[in-house]
């Protein structure tokens, strides 16, 4: 594959003949269940089923033969389309990254598809490829791509891959069993359970199977994680029977995301992710995005985050704790339900000559959870910040921290309610081109809001980044 | 905090919008009340002649008079809450009234400046301005109802950075 201008436009592998019939499925199993043969044509007997397969097949085939792609010096192109025509076209110098996914069949074929990645939300997904192809279009789309413009790696490491974080077989069923899912999970069980020895119900524990699936597969899709540096990229791997590679340059990260659900936290692990403004990386819905360390040991991220951005200087015993008045707030805000039941219990237990007990104890129970709740928020809530991160804090029950490169600041909004504007507090709404993980520093006082929001303001003006991003 | 004293330079104070932005506010109220009476009127002509149905017209023009009154006076409240600024280092626009916000761009995030105009804005010489980042979350800050002139200015200084 040269680089010249005049490129040859390349087919994909033939096996996505296979794909393409995958996408046309549904005009096979409407050609079958039409069942034509009911008008069959008067004296011949013609199979029209079998014809309809054939087109089928046949346009499969077509669709095949249109598609193609080619590296120019500037761009990525790739044209489909038989009847309607598509054309794609990436500038070389946008492709933020080159990720590949490939199935279990396609693992035996040899055969993958390459995701190329921009900032924006249209990504190119090339499928099926040779799994040489797909590292020659890696080797040759990546050379272009102006990785760790500002404080990332240091690129005289390039050959010497660091790693991150990787997840063994242990740390697998760890991940599954801390993830909240798992939670839900049990939960369902013994509701299942219950039902089934109580109601002699016993179809209901059969109904809880979907609610296991989705930490299961989810979990099993992190099987054989790693998570490495190279040439200022943060990459990473996974899957047993499909393998999937995803990767960023450490020079887009937006922002560093801990997630600590409660099991996780219990145990003392973390889940720590990178979050970019492509999103292959930072949909929250897939399982590998962005990942970095699925399951360390509770404050890794720190060391996994100066590996991919040299020193920071802020840790969470730094962080300075928001309003105490805020706790007023969720108790406040929190009393609302709790008044509206104990109104409700008192109207009910009236009717059934219950007397005003009920209320009383909805009443003195609803308040001391509130109030709980609302002390524990704010022991959650806290910030740092320096001349080059900020880190937030925040999450009473899954424990959330943020840390925001100051340079990767778009936009601020600091945000004061009429309740906020009683107690003078207001919130700073940190904005980066990061597609997920909001950054609230929530309830300050008004002038440490201001200050706050003043000094990334400042910082981030200095800094002018290549395009913006 | 040290570089705070940068930022809230002094080349600038904030800005309020100007008379002329009250005054289209207050105008699209009273079309807005103009085109919501007619309409009703004329429901109640349909309903009198189809079903014969009489409703307490006097009650309800009075309800819509008295919505537009207050209609009228949330549109002073809100313009005097708008100001926008253009420091040395950010953009800032401040509105709301219920919930007071204040947005901050820096300068060397700005992506594009577009603005907009509807006939009556022209007529008085306003223009809707939208200053956009690359920012997942709030990705544009407008200023609407700015003198076109002072839009202009705004434009012609960016565009110097």
């Amino acid at each position: 594959m040269t680089s010249g201008s005049a490129a040859e436009w390349r087919r994909l592998h033939p096996l996505t003949v296979l794909k393409e019939l995958g996408a046309l499925a549904w005009a096979l199993i409407a050609v079958f269940l039409l069942d034509f043969d009911t008008f069959s044509v008067p004296g011949d007997f013609v199979d029209l089923e079998a014809i309809g397969a054939v087109v089928v097949f046949g346009y499969a085939i077509v669709r095949y033969l249109f598609t193609a792609y080619r590296i120019t010096d500037r761009a990525l192109e790739v044209r489909r389309g038989v009847l309607v025509k598509s054309f794609q076209s990436m500038p070389r110098d946008r492709v933020q990254s080159v990720g590949t996914n490939t199935g279990f069949l396609g693992r035996l074929a040899g055969v993958t598809t390459v995701e190329v990645s921009a900032a924006d939300a249209e990504d190119i997904n090339l499928g099926f490829v040779s799994e040489a192809d797909a590292e020659r279009l890696r080797r040759v789309l990546e050379r272009h791509v102006p990785a760790a413009d500002d404080g990332g790696a240091d690129p005289d490491a390039e050959d010497a891959p660091t790693p991150l974080s990787a997840l063994g077989f242990d740390g697998l069923i760890r991940y599954g069993l801390t993830d909240t899912a798992v939670l839900f999970a049990v939960a369902a069980l013994i509701l299942g359970v219950t039902l089934a020895i109580v109601f002699r119900w016993f179809v209901a524990p059969l109904a809880v199977v979907p609610v296991l699936f989705i930490p299961v597969v989810g979990t099993t899709s992190l099987a054989g994680f790693r998570s490495w540096l190279e040439d200022g990229r943060v990459r990473s791997e996974a899957g047993i029977l499909g393998k999937r590679r995803s990767e960023a340059p450490t020079g887009r990260i937006q922002l560093v995301q801990v997630v600590r659900p409660p099991l996780r936290r219990l145990k003392g692990w973390e889940t720590v992710s990178i979050v970019t403004g492509d999103i292959a990386v930072s949909n929250d819905g897939m399982q590998l995005a962005g990942r970095v360390g699925p399951l360390v040991p509770a404050g890794d991220w720190k060391r996994l985050a100066e590996t991919m951005f040299g020193p920071v200087a802020i840790d969470e015993p730094d962080l300075r704790p928001s309003s105490r008045l805020t706790i007023r707030r969720a108790i406040v805000r929190g009393m609302v339900p709790v008044l509206a039941l104990a109104a409700t219990s008192l109207i009910v237990a009236s009717i059934v000559d219950l007397g005003w007990w009920p209320a009383a104890a909805v009443l003195v129970l609803g308040a001391s959870v509130v109030t709980i709740y609302g002390w524990a928020r704010w022991r959650a809530l806290g910030h740092a910040y320096d001349e080059h991160h900020l880190l937030v804090r925040r999450g009473v029950f899954t424990r959330r921290l943020v840390l925001v490169p100051i340079h990767k600041v778009q936009d601020l909004t600091i945000t004061a309610t009429f309740f906020q504007r009683r107690l003078g507090l207001a919130t700073v709404e940190v904005d980066t081109a990061g597609l997920s993980g909001s950054v609230l520093v929530i309830d300050l006082e008004r002038a440490r809001a201001e200050e706050l929001a003043e000094h990334l303001a400042s910082v981030a003006a200095r800094i002018a980044l290549p395009d913006g991003v | 905090m040290g570089p705070r004293a940068e930022v809230t330079t002094e080349e600038m104070p904030l800005q309020p919008l100007s008379r002329e932005a009250l005054t289209v506010r207050r105008i699209r109220v009273a079309i807005e009340t103009a085109a919501t009476l007619i309409l009703i009127v004329a429901a109640l002509v349909v309903a009198r002649r189809l079903f014969d149905f009489a409703a307490p017209a006097w009650l309800i023009v009075l309800g819509v008079l008295v919505i537009s009154g207050i209609a009228w006076w949330w549109a002073g409240v809100d313009h005097a809450r708008w100001r926008w600024r253009l420091s040395k280092d950010l953009f800032e626009v401040r509105h709301g009234v219920l919930v007071h916000r204040s947005y901050m761009v820096p300068r060397s995030r700005i992506q594009n400046v577009t603005t907009k105009a509807g006939p009556l804005q022209r007529r008085f010489g306003l223009i809707t301005l939208t200053v956009h980042t690359a920012g997942a979350r709030t990705r544009s800050v407008s200023v609407e109802d700015i003198g076109v002139d002072k839009a202009s200015a705004i434009r012609r200084r960016l565009d110097l950075v």
